[in-house]
C-alpha cells in the first residue's frame, strides 16, 4: 500500500526499498516509525525488550488498552493500522554493543531511540566502525526551547539532534511536544539521508 | 606550540598529549562524550589514551544525555 502519494517515483522506490534500523521503542523509536510510515518508509528492523506501562502514554505512540502489552507487539499492531502491506522485523531482546551490528547489518540508516545516556553511547560505540548513518538524539526533555533542537552531523556519518544539554532529571521530564520534535526530527533526517537531501 | 581546531576555537595543546589527556586537562569527562576528531567518531570505548591529536587536527565534543 503506497500510503504518500506526494512522492516522484524514484522516491517512491528509493522509500520502499529502503531498510531502516530503530533501537529502541519508546518515545522516539515509535513515534520515528509512525512518521516513516506515513512518509511511506515501509520495511524496518526494531527491538526493544520492554513491555508498555501507564507512564508511556504521556509521549510514547501506544494506548491504555495496551497496557502489559509487550512494545514489539503493541507497536506492531498500531503501525499496520497505518499501513498493513508495512514489513517489520522486531526483536524482543536486548540490544547489546555485540549484537547491534549484527541486527542492523543491513540497514540503510539506525535510529538511536534509547533512554539512558549510556545506551545512547554504547549504540554509537557499536556503529561507529560501519558506514551505516546513525541519527541519534540528546537533550529533548521538558518544555520550550524549541529552537534550542537542532540537527548536527558528527563526523562521517552520525547525526545527533537535540539540545545536548537537556537530560531527563527529578526536575526535567520526557513529555510528549518536545520528544515528539526530536522524534520528527530523527524522521525527517532520516527521509533526507535516503533521498540525498539537505539535513 | 601546536594548535587544535576544538570546539571550534583554536586551542593550543602539547605535542605528544594524547586524545584523553587532552580532555582531562580540559576538565572533561569522557563518560557520555561523543569526540569527532577530523571526522572519526570516537566514544568512550575507543582507545583515545593511545590516539594523539596533530597540529591542524580539528576535534569537537557532544554530550549524550538521557531522554527518549
Amino acid at each position: 500500500m503506497n500510503v504518500n502519494p506526494y512522492l516522484s517515483a524514484a522516491q517512491q522506490i528509493i522509500l520502499t526499498q529502503a531498510k531502516i534500523g530503530v533501537a529502541g521503542l519508546g518515545g522516539l523509536g515509535s513515534n520515528v516509525l509512525s512518521h516513516l510510515i506515513r512518509a511511506g518508509v515501509s520495511h524496518f528492523i526494531a527491538a526493544d525488550f520492554d513491555t508498555v506501562s501507564p507512564s508511556n502514554l504521556n509521549r510514547q505512540f501506544f494506548f491504555a488498552d495496551q497496557i502489559g502489552q509487550k512494545k514489539t507487539t503493541a507497536l506492531a499492531e498500531n503501525l499496520r493500522r497505518i499501513n498493513p502491506d508495512v514489513e517489520l522485523e522486531f526483536h524482543d531482546c536486548l540490544l547489546t554493543e555485540e549484537n547491534i551490528p549484527e541486527i542492523f547489518k543491513n540497514c540503510h540508516a539506525v535510529v538511536e531511540a534509547f533512554d539512558k545516556a549510556d545506551a545512547k553511547t554504547m549504540l554509537i560505540t557499536a556503529l561507529s566502525k560501519t558506514n551505516i548513518p546513525i541519527v541519534a538524539a540528546s537533550g529533548l526533555a521538558g518544555f520550550g526551547k524549541s529552537n534550542d533542537i537542532r540537527v548536527r552531523k558528527v563526523g562521517s556519518h552520525l547525526y545527533l539532534i537535540g539540545d545536548l544539554t537537556s537530560g531527563i532529571s527529578p526536575e526535567l521530564a520526557p513529555a510528549s511536544p518536545r520528544v515528539g520534535i526530536a522524534a520528527a526530527m530523527q524522521a525527517n533526517t532520516v527521509i533526507a539521508i535516503l533521498l540525498g537531501m539537505q539535513i | 606550540m601546536p594548535q587544535i581546531t576544538f570546539n571550534g576555537k583554536e586551542t593550543e595543546f602539547t605535542a605528544g598529549e594524547s586524545l584523553l589527556a587532552f580532555l582531562q586537562s580540559r576538565r572533561f569527562a569522557v563518560k557520555s562524550l561523543i569526540l569527532d576528531w577530523n571526522g572519526q567518531i570516537l566514544t568512550e570505548k575507543d582507545p583515545l589514551d593511545t590516539l594523539y591529536p596533530k597540529d591542524g587536527d580539528t576535534v569537537d565534543l557532544f554530550s549524550m544525555v538521557g531522554g527518549g
